[in-house]
């Protein structure tokens, strides 16, 4: 059952009140009904109770309808209220209608019927009005949060009906566009809002576009604002369709994204300073390195030739010293241009051949005076599965292990550090290696092994004080080893020892294709000098002064010019027969210099230049060579380098000759004849088989053996060992080895740790090694190595 | 004929094993001195060829232990090399028969062996 319908009548005539309420209880409309005499009595109600209709006598005593209702809509209320009108007040009704009354009904129609359609319709058109308002509402709310979301995120949107070319612009649109709200918005306004030529064509063109293909597009603008900024636009025009595919609306919205475009050109600009100040930096450490490494040229240099000349225990104590420091320096700077150039991402690696066993062994030679002078044990171990002759990087590698044994040994005081390298896996090209340094020093605390890596950085800054260091060391060491796909781990313990351990990746040297073999030549006399003209061109006098002492040591003098005009006299007045040339000079430096005479000199054209140069780089040797230089000396440079360089040069031997033809003349020497041992197996090619594959099985580690009591001095166990494989050298007929064997063994005698002796044992594990791969490759004999070793043990 | 050889280089010692083999004789490996030793008391050698150069026991150690000590009639030449002449010397006061220097022609050495081999 329906609610009774609350009503109030206001009439100030009873009989029409009464009239009103017996009509409607006989409507059949149920209703609860109220009556009130005055129109103030009726406001009072109103106020206190809510109604759901009103029935109001258009005429009362104390007011009109229309005043009522004013009053009605001041206080806020919405009851329909339905006029009960005089003959005669209907042309005022109709206008009270207007004003919001809902209804009116003549005195003369208060029947049942007319009351009940009047209550029906007042009632039907106050829901409709209230549905109505209610959308209104909702649909101001909607408008307000877009226009709000749009002021926010700065994004204005515009429309055309195509059907009418009506066209609506949002709030926002007026304000990005700076456009008086007061504009009617038309598709001309939609245009002109676009102040450049350029950007109308441009907006023109895409709305075209889009109506054209029923299709959507994106595009961006700049804006000169009224005050002279500039704003930046992104636009998009979309065509909306109906459902038969047709175009029925373009919508567009234009986004102001200047902020996040300035916010971007600030990063742009941030990020070029940034490269600009590395770039600054780089420089600076380039000229540092130049800078530093000049007069260390000449420091070194002299402190060698001094060295060369009569000391007594004093000076020549003083020289070391001297060398030592200069050498440390050079350390110190290198560790420095490495840091820079990884830290720019310019490191890069080579792909050269090498000897692993070579290269462990002039490091191990290379620190065992430091292990010698703390009385520390410096040992190391080859795993004999691993194939000697590798690919990769030789110069990084060593400076791995360099920087970690020295490091061990720097740490150690009593016990031994030990290199061990072993073959964790291999496949037919290639092999991984551990490399582990292992020392019984003083050990880090768990909690600092992480930041031993990190820059600047020793277990405690006392540590640096005690130790001293650059403090990049292990920092480059972890970074040489990563960047070339390997990981550094770090096993400790304090007071006990530390343990570290990287893996690396080598390919492997193919068979028949063996190392470049640089069988040490004997010292070069500087004989062949003699009848050349050499001249020298280096703007710095200390460079000057002691090349004219090396030369001088060598009895020869040279010219010099100060810089490239001189030089170019020089050359024109004078025939050279090499160039030296310092690479960084002022004014005209080396590379313009080296062009100048490759193009302009005619039959000076090509004299050989090699370039001396203080930066340490392959890439500044690639360019040297590259601008037509013929060969590369880095500064500091080894006086015997120096003059293999110019004897590589003058001779016109090529130095860096192919692999194979080194090979070939390597063996074409033929280490090895067997016409002694032939004396023995009475020309039995069965025991010489035998023999020989019994060489190669025990060779290898007696070589080892030797190369290790050399480098550690140990001449007893070397005398011992040397003498051991004496004999087999000699059944060989390795005649080349067995000179070398005697020169060792007098050494030996007369001067036990004289630096001889250390070369000459060098010298005879490269020929043994050469004489090894001549056994293998030649005469096939490594297949045969197992098979006949086990049949003669 | 027994001979036996007493050499560190597995090699040498295995070429004149071969050779003396074929040449006929019995013959006794030794790889150190102290292995020699011990062989020249059990199997009784007919002659000894001794490196100088051994580890554990020298070719000296040997001389001295056969000649003076247990004062054995078996002849004894010496292994030498370029460079150990003195010691060849010493080896001769102790009672060394004969000495060979390295690298020598393998039918030099059976020469030599011979020849002491008809003398005793």
């Amino acid at each position: 059952m329906a609610n009774a319908l609350k009503i109030l009548i206001i009439d100030d005539d009873k009989v029409d009140l009464v009239t009103i309420i017996r009509s409607i209880s006989h409507s059949g409309i149920i209703a609860d009904v109220e009556s009130a005499f005055s129109a103030k009595e009726g406001i009072e109600k109103i106020k206190s109770i809510q109604y759901d209709l009103i029935f109001l006598d258009y005429m009362m005593p104390d007011s009109d309808g229309i005043s009522f209702l004013k009053k009605l809509k001041d206080l806020g209320i919405e009851t329909p209220v339905i006029f009960v009108t005089s003959q005669g007040d209907e042309k005022i009704a109709s206008q009270a209608i207007l004003g919001g009354a809902s209804d009116y009904i003549p005195k003369t129609l208060l029947t049942p019927d007319g009351i009940s359609q009047s209550i029906r319709n007042a009632l039907k058109l106050s829901e409709s009005l209230k549905q109505r308002k209610k959308t209104e509402l909702a649909l101001k709310i909607n408008a307000n949060r877009l226009a709000e979301a749009q002021e926010l995120a700065k994004i204005g949107s515009w429309e055309i009906n195509l059907a009418d070319n009506e066209v609506f612009f949002s709030e926002q649109f007026y304000t990005i566009f700076e456009i008086n709200s007061n504009c009617q918005a038309s598709i001309g306004l939609l245009k002109s809002r676009l102040i450049k030529p350029d950007d109308v064509e441009l907006f023109e063109t895409n709305l075209n576009y889009v109506k054209k293909n029923n299709s959507e597009v994106q595009f961006s603008h700049i804006l000169t604002c009224k005050n002279g900024t500039i704003k930046y636009i992104n636009e998009y025009i979309k065509c909306l369709n109906d459902e038969n595919n047709e175009p029925v609306k373009i919508l567009g919205t234009i986004q102001d994204i200047s902020e996040q475009k300035n916010i971007e050109n600030e990063l742009i600009l941030a990020k070029e300073l940034a490269e600009q100040s590395v770039r600054v930096k780089e420089e600076f450490l380039t000229n540092m390195s130049h800078e530093i490494r000049t007069p260390m040229n000449g420091i070194i240099g002299f402190a060698r030739i001094l060295e060369s000349t009569n000391l007594d225990s004093d000076q020549k104590q003083s020289v070391d010293a001297i060398k030592r420091a200069s050498k440390n320096l050079l350390v110190i700077i290198n560790d420095i241009l490495d840091f820079s150039k990884i830290d720019a991402d310019k490191m890069t690696f080579e792909d050269v051949n090498f000897s692993l066993s070579k290269n462990i062994n002039s490091v191990i030679e290379l620190l065992s005076p430091i292990s010698k002078e703390k009385k520390i044990k410096l040992l190391f171990e080859i795993d004999p599965k691993i194939q000697d002759f590798l690919i990769g990087d030789t110069t990084r590698l060593s400076q791995i292990l360099i920087n970690l044994v020295g490091n061990a040994l720097k740490f150690t005081e009593k016990g031994y550090v030990e290199l061990i390298i072993t073959q964790e896996e291999e496949t037919e090209t290639e092999t991984f290696i551990r490399f582990s340094v292992v020392d019984t020093g003083i050990g880090i605390a768990k909690n600092k092994i992480d930041s031993i890596f990190e820059s600047f950085n020793q277990a405690s800054h006392g540590t640096a004080r005690k130790f001293g260091g650059t403090g990049l060391g292990l920092t480059i060491t972890r970074k040489l080893i990563e960047l070339q796909g390997g990981v550094i781990t770090v096993k400790s313990e304090i007071s006990k020892g530390s343990e570290f351990s990287f893996l690396l990746q080598f390919k492997k040297v193919q068979k028949g294709i063996l190392p470049i073999a640089k069988a040490k030549k004997e010292r070069l006399s500087a004989n062949f000098l003699k009848d050349t003209k050499i001249l020298l061109v280096e703007d710095n006098e200390l460079n000057q002064l002691l090349a004219i002492k090396v030369f001088q040591k060598w009895e020869k003098e040279i010219d010099i010019a100060d810089n490239g005009k001189v030089a170019i006299e020089k050359i024109e007045k004078n025939n050279y027969d090499i160039i030296l040339m310092d690479i960084q000079m002022p004014e005209m430096d080396g590379n313009e210099l080296t062009n100048y005479i490759r193009t302009n000199m005619g039959s000076k054209a090509n004299i050989p230049i090699i370039a001396l140069t203080a930066h340490a780089t392959l890439a500044e040797e690639k360019r040297s060579l590259e601008n037509g230089m013929n060969d590369y000396l880095s500064k500091p440079f080894d006086f015997n380098v120096l003059l293999e360089k110019l004897y590589n040069n003058l001779m016109n031997v090529e130095s860096v000759q192919s692999v194979d033809l080194i090979v070939q003349e390597e063996i074409s020497e033929k280490l090895i004849n067997f016409a002694y041992l032939n004396e023995f197996a009475d020309g039995d090619p069965d025991f010489i088989g035998k023999m020989v594959s019994l060489f190669l099985h025990n060779a290898p580690l007696a070589l080892q053996s030797i190369l290790e009591s050399n480098a550690m001095d140990d001449i007893k166990v070397l005398k011992a060992e040397v003498h051991k494989i004496k004999s087999s050298i000699g059944l060989l007929g390795i005649k080349k080895a067995s000179q070398s064997i005697e020169i060792i063994e007098n050494e030996i005698q007369i001067d036990p740790l004289g630096q001889k002796r250390k070369e000459e044992v060098e010298q005879l594990y490269e020929i043994c090694q050469l004489a090894i791969r001549e056994l293998e490759t030649i005469h096939g004999f490594s297949r045969l190595e197992s098979t006949c070793s086990s049949e003669l043990d | 004929m027994k001979i036996l050889i007493a050499e560190d280089d597995e090699m040498m010692l295995k070429t004149m094993e071969f050779k003396l083999i074929r040449e006929g004789y019995e013959v006794i490996s030794c790889a150190d001195g102290q292995d020699a030793l011990v062989k020249i008391v059990s199997e009784k050698p007919d002659l000894i060829l001794s490196d100088i150069e051994m580890p554990f026991a020298s070719g000296l150690d040997i001389v001295n232990r056969v000649k003076i000590e247990l004062k054995l009639n078996i002849p004894i030449i010496i292994l030498s090399s370029v460079g150990l002449e003195k010691t060849v010397l010493q080896a001769f006061e102790l009672g060394a028969d004969d000495f060979i220097t390295k690298p020598f022609s393998p039918n030099e050495l059976i020469v030599r062996i011979k020849r002491l081999l008809i003398k005793h």
